[in-house]
């Protein structure tokens, strides 16, 4: 069971850097078009890189925080799956709010 | 009917069922006493429908197509703030969906029966399924708004 | 058959099973507490209406979906801003979230009843009334309305039959 938890608890984490990476870079491409060009060059699509590279941030983190030595028990992964979740509205929040105003008040 | 056509249909039905297989994943979760192979086997067919609707269909679509034709229109029409918010937003919000669906399924399959024994656990992949479906309603009501602004 | 028929015809089997589906539910459930007691077999055969109406409802989506991608595809794509049917697509959602706070008993049974219960026959209402030209806003005041008057209909049916809240 603890084996099982550990891993939810990686991925879960994992899941968060990723929400939290693509709410960041959503906006800094926007803001800072060199990085959006840089993302265009290297992936051909600046979505696609968004995307490759979250499935990166993703696994990259999940499988650094597997690797820890770290006592996880049901306690802690509850708590971050309710954090992936609040992260998860915010996030959408976020990107729409910034569209919103980057189209109608910038 | 043209191939660009068919991924767009493909990109459509397959996210619309996704949606409505994490539906069923967090109604189920509720119960109870759910049956833990229809929640395995909903969050499993919705994760792989998902990502048929991120990566083969709509990615594809997306980036040989919507660029090039129809962001030009819907720009140029009578409804701009649907691409600059809604298409934005949409394109990006999206992309936090396939990494819920992975870890909601992950859960299901990885504690199956014994989740019975952690309500906790349960109520999460509950939440997050809900969520899941939540934010593909929004998907799916820009993603006709869109359609409908490039006719414009 | 063309690809709007076999919509039509998939789409009236997703009204059937769902709408019937919803109206039945009630009506079994009301018989089921006419006594006080919802026995093991009254509940087992309202799990199985419930099961016939959410495929009703899978098939309906789906089609209906279908509906709105042959539009976009056949250069119609102005009737996806039409605002009946972003009417009839606000009163699905209703209906979809209002089934979850059922299950979790976030709502009371005589709001969510009636919600179900209004929402399957608006949407079949709307998609059925070809000539009607009304606002967003209009259908869903209407909506609201159809609603409590619905609630309030089913209230008195209770009363009638002496069944207990």
């Amino acid at each position: 069971m603890d084996k099982k938890n550990k891993i939810i608890f990686s991925i879960t984490i994992g899941a968060i850097a990723a929400v939290i990476f693509i709410t960041a870079i959503t906006v800094a491409a926007d803001l800072y078009l060199p990085l959006k060009d840089w993302l265009k060059n290297n992936f051909h699509h600046h979505w696609v890189g968004k995307s490759v590279l979250a499935v990166a941030i993703f696994f990259a983190v999940s499988f650094f925080i597997k690797l820890l030595p770290i006592n996880i028990d049901d306690n802690k992964t509850e708590k971050v799956l309710k954090l992936l979740f609040w992260l998860t509205i915010f996030g959408s929040l976020a990107i729409f709010g910034f569209f919103v105003w980057e189209a109608l008040l910038k | 009917m043209g191939v660009l056509s068919i991924f767009l249909v493909v990109h459509v039905i397959s996210g619309v069922i996704g949606i409505f297989l994490f539906g069923g994943v967090a109604l189920t979760a509720l119960k109870q006493k759910p049956s833990f192979k229809m929640l395995r086997w909903f969050s499993l067919l919705g994760f792989l429908a998902l990502m048929i609707s991120w990566t083969i269909s709509g990615g594809y679509y997306y980036v040989t197509y919507y660029g090039k034709a129809i962001k030009p229109i819907i720009k140029a029409g009578a409804m701009p703030w649907v691409h600059s918010i809604i298409m934005e937003a949409k394109e990006h919000i999206f992309l936090f969906l396939p990494f819920l669906a992975f870890l909601a399924m992950l859960i299901l399959w990885f504690y199956n029966e014994s989740l019975a024994e952690k309500p906790k656990l349960k109520s999460a992949v509950a939440a997050i399924s809900f969520l899941i479906m939540v934010i593909g309603i929004a998907m799916i009501l820009a993603g006709i708004l869109i359609s409908g602004a490039a006719s414009r | 058959m063309d690809w709007y028929t076999f919509l039509i015809i998939t789409h009236l089997i997703g009204t059937v099973l769902g709408a019937g589906g919803a109206t039945f539910a009630e009506i079994f459930y009301l018989k089921a507490k006419r006594d006080g007691v919802i026995e093991p077999l009254e509940i087992d055969y309202l799990k199985t209406i419930y099961f016939i109406l959410r495929i009703g409802l899978f098939i309906l989506i789906i089609s209906g979906f279908g509906f709105l991608l042959l539009y976009r595809l056949m250069g119609n794509g102005e009737a996806l801003l039409n605002s009946k049917l972003w009417a009839k697509l606000g009163i699905v959602v209703i209906l979809v979230l209002n089934a979850f706070l059922i299950q979790a008993k976030k709502i009371p049974m005589w709001l969510g009843a009636s919600i179900s219960i209004t929402s399957w026959y608006g949407a079949l209402i709307l998609g059925a009334w070809r000539t009607l030209d009304a606002s967003f806003v209009s259908i869903i005041i209407i909506y609201i309305i159809a609603v409590f008057i619905v609630a309030g209909i089913l209230e008195l049916i209770k009363k009638y039959l002496k069944i207990p809240a």
